[in-house]
């Protein structure tokens, strides 16, 4: 199969999701007819709405604002962490940093944010727990990929008379960067996630908030409205993160 | 001549896979080292490319340390030691990267070689696209853009098929003939010896010892027995 026709499939079959989705919560609210689940055409008013006039807009900014930093911080972090660990000729260094990774990984981290509160103020307490909880996903997925090719790879660089600049530039980066890649967009995907968690606490800006002061005032409409904003952000950044990635990987795909 | 001195080499100080190991090879032939697997081929060809170092004793290549050769030598690892990010035409040129040379020079002597081995619509594939035998002609044409003196073969012959077989077999005997290098060769598989070799080496037992064959007595017979680790 050709991979425009297998693309054009992709689309139709996601559609035909998002339609059988809409059209199955449709049936349910009017079957259960609560004010905890609005119709999907009573939320997509509600959504249009509060999109045009400029609410969504200003607090997607905040949020995206938020993770965008927090991912920053955390993708450099990881990737060095990842390289350490995979390219550190001294065996000590590569198993202590990787016990550290594995010891700490499995900590639920949002259960930290109270206690970030004491360290950093209010924004930063917020941008690190998110920096914290995508610092995992990143550095694991670059283990896993950059362990993927032989160390020869990276011997041949200095047989070839290069350096370790050299060997940085054309095997540790190339090598890591589908671990990179693919970090990110899961990294991307919890961030998500935990912005209403890191949204719900003493701040009043963020989409995270929104859910939050919507669920507060029991305004479901606008609560979900909220929710589909940031499924819409999330499928678009996953989207986009996976077109990047087939463009920077020609070489895996 | 290329000589290894006394030399020492274990990976954990206690399992010595050479103690007083001694060899020397001939400049300008194709020099061939016969062993089972496991028993240090790679490693020699490791020692010698200054990929690692001796415990102790020295190697001499032409009267320089390995280290003093590197981007001189051609070291060709028994698996696919191409880039996989790289295109094959990136590949090639890597070696003259390395040296900073004029991005014009690279292009015009990576074409050169594709030329010379066959290998031009490979140029703009990356490697998961190419054959075993074709990854081999990738990495001998890297190695020979770089100008080496001398080329360190891993197991040429593995992984490819008997369609290029011949091919790789001629082109070597090619390269002897055409230019001024060394090739060192190690092998398991005694046809790839006996075809190639202008001398032949066996490898065995732990620590490894290395018997230079006489040319009288390259044969199969005689090389199985030596092989199997029977003195004759």
């Amino acid at each position: 199969m050709s991979n425009s026709i297998k693309a054009n499939t992709n689309i139709l079959y996601g559609l035909l999701s998002v339609i059988s989705i809409i059209l199955l919560w449709q049936f349910i609210s009017i079957i259960v007819k609560k004010s905890y689940l609005p119709s999907f055409t009573e939320v997509a008013e509600k959504f249009l709405e509060n999109l045009l006039n400029g609410v969504f807009i200003e607090n997607l900014i905040i949020s995206l604002t938020r993770i965008i930093v927090a991912m920053l911080i955390s993708l450099i972090l990881g990737f060095f962490t990842g390289v350490l660990i995979v390219w550190s000729r001294v065996s000590f260094t590569s198993n202590f940093i990787k016990m550290i990774v594995f010891i700490t990984y499995p900590i639920p981290h949002v259960a930290l944010l109270p206690i970030l509160f004491y360290f950093f103020d209010i924004e930063w307490s917020k941008i690190i727990l998110i920096m914290i909880i995508t610092f995992y996903p990143t550095t694991l997925s670059i283990i896993e990929w950059s362990s993927r090719f032989p160390r020869e790879l990276g011997e041949l660089i200095f047989v070839m008379g290069g350096n370790k600049l050299d060997l940085f530039k054309y095997v540790i980066f190339p090598s890591s960067l589908p671990g990179i890649l693919t970090g990110v967009r899961i990294s991307f995907n919890t961030a998500y996630a935990v912005i209403f968690i890191a949204e719900s606490l003493a701040v009043s800006n963020g989409l995270g908030y929104l859910i939050h002061y919507y669920w507060q005032i029991l305004d479901f409409k606008s609560m979900y409205s909220a929710i589909m904003m940031l499924s819409i952000l999330g499928l678009s950044t996953y989207l986009a993160l996976v077109y990047l990635e087939r463009k920077l990987l020609k070489w895996l795909y | 001549m290329i000589i290894v001195d006394n030399v020492d080499f274990s990976y954990d100080k206690k399992n010595y896979i050479f103690k007083d190991l001694k060899v020397a090879f001939y400049p300008y032939k194709i020099s061939v080292i016969l062993g089972p697997n496991g028993v240090g081929k790679t490693t020699l060809l490791k020692l010698i490319a200054g990929i690692l170092a001796p415990i102790r004793g020295e190697i001499r290549i032409f009267g320089k340390k390995p280290v003093e050769l590197r981007g001189k030598i051609g070291y060709i690892p028994q698996l696919n030691g191409l880039y996989p990010w790289m295109k094959v035409r990136e590949n090639i040129a890597l070696p003259l990267k390395l040296r900073r040379e004029d991005p014009s020079k690279i292009s015009e002597a990576v074409n050169t070689v594709a030329n010379k081995l066959g290998i031009k619509e490979l140029l703009d594939k990356y490697p998961k696209q190419l054959s075993g035998g074709e990854i081999q002609k990738v990495q001998l044409a890297r190695a020979l853009v770089a100008g080496s003196d001398l080329f360190l073969l891993d197991e040429p012959l593995s992984m490819i098929d008997i369609d290029y077989r011949e091919e790789i077999i001629n082109l070597l005997k090619e390269v002897i003939s055409t230019t001024k290098s060394t090739i060192i060769i190690v092998t398991h598989n005694i046809e790839d010896a006996l075809e190639l070799s202008d001398k032949t080496y066996v490898m065995r037992n732990r620590p490894a010892e290395i018997i230079e064959v006489k040319k009288d007595l390259v044969n199969r017979d005689y090389l199985q027995k030596l092989y199997r680790g029977l003195n004759v």
